[in-house]
């Protein structure tokens, strides 16, 4: 601690003792000293160089003397245990006030061991649901294993690769799951010049289980939950070892926590010659060698959750146009944990496009759809993603393709085959949800409309004036039609529509929401939303009314006008 | 088609300009009739320094006359260190012009000098000359009082004529242009109101330029946020305030109501000053029955029905009634196709 320090923590010394804790210190620690029952329990509170920035960490000491606690991490080596500083990720701290701080935060932490202390009952529940936490105290091992394992119900053999790895201490893998796509570079990677090694096995715990505490014998623990394993699963396992013998073993296992969630602990059984494998309560450990591995999850159900995804089912959603919006609708869609996507698209990226558009110039003169596909099938492992057999919207006015497709997101920029296709998909009776999506030149702003898969409101609603006519023009734009804004490179055929790289991305997300939110049933009706830009690289432009009344960016709007002759 | 779009053509019909063919016999006839004006007026030595156009051409709320009597307003201006102390004089002097052109019966009212044209016998248009002298300050002061009333009567008054258009033009004072041009709107749709549901000498009563001030002021746009105009709701509730603001029960045993609007500017007297409660329970009985009327409108499901009551019992013939259920495909209002602003 620097000089200016120990005043800090005088005066947060002094501010304790004002409030009746009894204190020793140093020029590092506080320590405050508790009585609960008969129990006696002391608090080390250390202030880093951060602090006031930070909080203090606190640190239950003699922390072995208390076996299982919940939200109280194990130091084997000191015998201090860190105290959990609660659910908040980020917290503002009132700096100005260190002793102010420190007494909050310190009776935050007195209150998670008093409460571990006086309910036995919450206590198990609690150290059971945070399992993974606890199984890391009992790791002594730097490396992780990473696990391409989804939790299932059956037990099933894994292939390891643990040679020439230098991240993680082995590869679990579950061979002939289709849930990755082949594509998938990660993995393609990481599997490179490595080498299968020893045997492994998932096995699921369906019964609550205690995670060892960093005292308990690994392999006490494992043949403590081999006790308690239903029969069905001891049979399984009993065949398992009889017909397999190994000198090393992984044992992958997930216990099943509320929620649907899971816990998960990974053992690595060693042995200095082949033996039946150490899976069946009466077999004989003496010459088994135990350790606990953490296990760093790479599968579908712990990694989607992350981007946003709640989707109950999987469900195909197409993408009509892979410009510069439609292909950054269906990077969102991916991330957003949608797991078939067909891409509809006749064209191929441009030299121009690679500014604009999501893929590279790795991809100029390769049909944007099928780059698409392989660009976010490389990174992205949880995702079917591919190339339709259709290649304009027109095309997909097909009722076979409409009657399995969930939903049709359509960002070709083409407000006539939208519209004709729009017209069309409304006379069917069963029809996908259809989400239009544009941007509008200059940066003015971009809109996406949702259409219902029943009900009123369609896009030809927005095509009238303000005098109730029907028009070629939309009401949902900021710009005015009839208006010089292209611009022009070089003569005819150079002209493009003028907005960046931003709006584009700024429209796909619009679409992407409404897109998630029709996915995970959320819409009941048609809808439109838009952002708007608080200035444009054209001022010269005319605006239409709507963007001189417009002031709320992401907001869902009615779509339905009473007197359209679409959807009436 | 919606009842909007009825509301448009209806507004297209009845809509009348300055440039309007109908009346270029009538500017033609202004245009001379100034001439012998000024020459007149300098004889007397009180020279015409300005001649303005007045009224709803100013302000573009000109209708088509019910009756098909068209009028026009002028305003005349002479210099204030000119102009005799009796303003009666001038107003003698425009009449005798006025007598000279084959104009019948040219009248001294109150504010102006008012006459009649007759063409084969028939009504056909008639004029009306407010006489004002103006100072080196800029203001105004019309020529107010009648030939025969007491000379206590005879007096120029300040006014401010182009204050009161710059006032009825202010298109600041509106949220956009859409809504500026909406309360225009309003003003026409209730003039033909006016000439169609209110007979009589009463209908005179009711001034245009009373209705004007009373629609500024009691304006309820209708436009929703992406611009879809709705002319009758904004009629709907624009009648609602006026009857709120302007009318003043004064018996009410047997529902009689004063009307009191007063001008905007100089010299802010109130518009139906001396007209009593007749006039004030006429026009607000009107008003009630027109706000009925839109209600049943716009519960009414048909829109041939919707139209048939705003063509009866509102506005008259000229409101377009369509032929048939708006139920078919429309057509769109360009031809052929656009320019769009849009991209992906």
């Amino acid at each position: 601690m620097i000089l200016e320090s120990r005043d800090i923590i005088v005066s947060i010394v002094d501010h304790l003792k004002k409030h009746g804790y009894e204190v020793t210190y140093d020029e590092e620690h506080i320590v405050t000293t508790y009585a609960y029952k008969d129990i006696v329990f002391e608090i080390e509170g250390k202030l880093n160089n951060s602090f006031p920035y930070e909080l203090p960490r606190f640190l239950l000491l003699e922390r072995s003397k208390f076996k299982h606690l919940a939200h109280v991490g194990w130091d084997n080596e000191t015998d201090k245990g860190i105290i959990c500083e609660g659910v908040s990720i980020n917290r503002h701290l009132d700096y100005s006030n260190p002793e102010i701080v420190y007494l909050k935060a310190l009776q935050s932490a007195e209150k998670t061991i008093i409460s571990g202390l006086s309910d036995k009952i919450k206590n198990k529940a609690e150290i059971i649901e945070e399992f993974t936490a606890h199984w890391k105290f009992s790791s002594q091992e730097k490396k992780s294993v990473l696990s391409f394992v989804e939790p299932q119900s059956m037990i099933v053999e894994l292939q390891s690769i643990s040679k020439n790895q230098s991240n993680w201490a082995a590869i679990l893998n579950q061979p002939y799951h289709k849930n990755i796509n082949q594509n998938y570079k990660f993995k393609k990677r990481i599997q490179e010049k490595s080498q299968i090694e020893g045997k492994a096995f998932y096995i699921p715990i369906i019964s609550k289980v205690l995670p060892p505490d960093p005292t308990t014998n690994i392999i006490d623990w494992w043949k403590s939950l081999l006790n308690i394993l239903p029969s069905e699963q001891i049979k399984e396992l009993n065949d398992i070892a009889r017909r397999n013998c190994a000198k090393k073993l992984w044992i992958l296992g997930s216990v099943v926590l509320q929620d649907d969630k899971h816990g998960w602990f990974c053992i690595k059984f060693s042995n200095h010659s082949k033996q039946k494998l150490p899976i069946f309560p009466s077999c004989e450990f003496s010459n088994w060698e135990a350790k606990a591995y953490n296990v760093e999850l790479h599968n579908n159900v712990h990694l989607k959750p992350r981007g946003g995804a709640t989707l109950s089912k999987p469900q195909t959603i197409a993408i009509v146009g892979c410009g510069s919006v439609g292909a950054e609708i269906a990077r969102q869609l991916v991330c957003s944990g949608v797991e078939n996507i067909e891409l509809v698209d006749y064209d191929k990226l441009e030299t121009e496009n690679i500014y604009r558009h999501y893929l590279s110039s790795e991809y100029i003169g390769v049909s944007k759809s099928d780059a698409l596909a392989n660009e976010l099938s490389y990174k992205y492992p949880y995702v079917n993603i591919v190339k339709s057999k259709f290649s304009k919207l027109i095309d997909c006015l097909d009722s076979p393709f409409l009657e399995r497709i969930d939903g049709i997101i359509v960002a070709t920029g083409s407000p006539t085959d939208e519209r004709y296709f729009n017209e069309n998909t409304i006379k069917m009776s069963t029809r996908p949800w259809v989400i239009y999506v544009w941007v509008e030149g200059h940066g003015f702003g971009g809109h996406a409309v949702y259409v219902h898969n029943s009900g009123k409101g369609c896009l030809n609603c927005l095509y009238r004036d303000s005098y109730g006519n029907k028009s070629l023009e939309s009401i949902q734009n900021f710009l005015k039609a009839e208006q010089n804004i292209a611009i022009d490179l070089s003569g005819c055929g150079s002209h493009f529509l003028p907005y960046s790289f931003a709006d584009a991305i700024q429209s796909a997300l619009l679409a992407t929401r409404l897109a998630t939110q029709a996915i995970n049933g959320e819409m009941y009706k048609s809808c439109r939303i838009s952002w708007k830009a608080s200035f444009s690289t054209n001022s010269t432009l005319e605006t239409s009314y709507r963007y001189k009344k417009f002031h709320s960016s992401l907001e869902s709007d009615d779509l339905w006008w009473e007197d359209c002759d679409v959807c009436h | 088609m919606s009842l909007q779009t009825q509301f448009n053509k209806f507004n297209e019909t009845i809509s009348l300009s300055w440039q309007d063919e109908k009346i270029k016999n009538i500017r033609e006839k202004n245009d001379s009739i100034l001439e012998d004006i000024k020459k007149k007026f300098k004889e007397e030595g009180y020279p015409l320094i300005a001649s303005f156009k007045q009224g709803s051409y100013m302000t573009n709320t000109t209708i088509e006359p019910f009756d098909k009597e068209y009028d026009i307003d002028v305003g005349i201006v002479i210099d204030n260190d000119k102009a005799p102390e009796n303003p009666v004089d001038t107003k003698k002097t425009l009449r005798d012009v006025l007598l000279t052109r084959n104009f019948k019966e040219p009248k001294i009212k109150k504010p102006c000098v008012t006459a009649q044209y007759f063409k084969a016998g028939e009504k056909s248009f008639h004029l009306d000359y407010p006489i004002y002298k103006k100072d080196k300050f800029n203001t105004y002061y019309l020529a107010v009082g009648k030939e025969h009333s007491s000379s206590d009567d005879w007096k120029w008054e300040e006014s401010d004529p182009k204050g009161l258009i710059e006032w009825l033009n202010d298109i600041d004072s509106f949220s956009s242009n859409e809504a500026y041009q909406q309360y225009k709107r309003l003003i026409r749709y209730m003039k033909r109101w006016r000439d169609f549901c209110i007979t009589g000498t009463e209908k005179k009563k009711i001034y245009s330029i009373g209705l004007a001030i009373m629609i500024k002021e009691s304006f309820a746009m209708s436009i929703s946020n992406d611009g879809d105009i709705n002319d009758i709701i904004a009629l709907l509730n624009t009648v609602k305030n006026m009857k709120r603001k302007y009318f003043t029960c004064v018996d009410y045993i047997n529902k009689k109501y004063d009307v009191k609007v007063n001008l905007p500017v100089k010299p802010y007297r109130d518009v139906f000053d001396k007209h009593g409660s007749t006039v004030g329970t006429l026009f607000y009985n009107k008003l009630e029955k027109l706000q009925l009327n839109i209600d049943v409108v716009n519960k009414e499901d048909s829109l041939i029905k919707k139209c048939e009551i705003l063509k009866d019992n509102c506005f008259g013939d000229d409101f377009p009634v369509p032929d048939k259920e708006d139920n078919g495909t429309k057509t769109f209002k360009e031809a052929g196709y656009i320019s769009s602003p849009q991209g992906a």
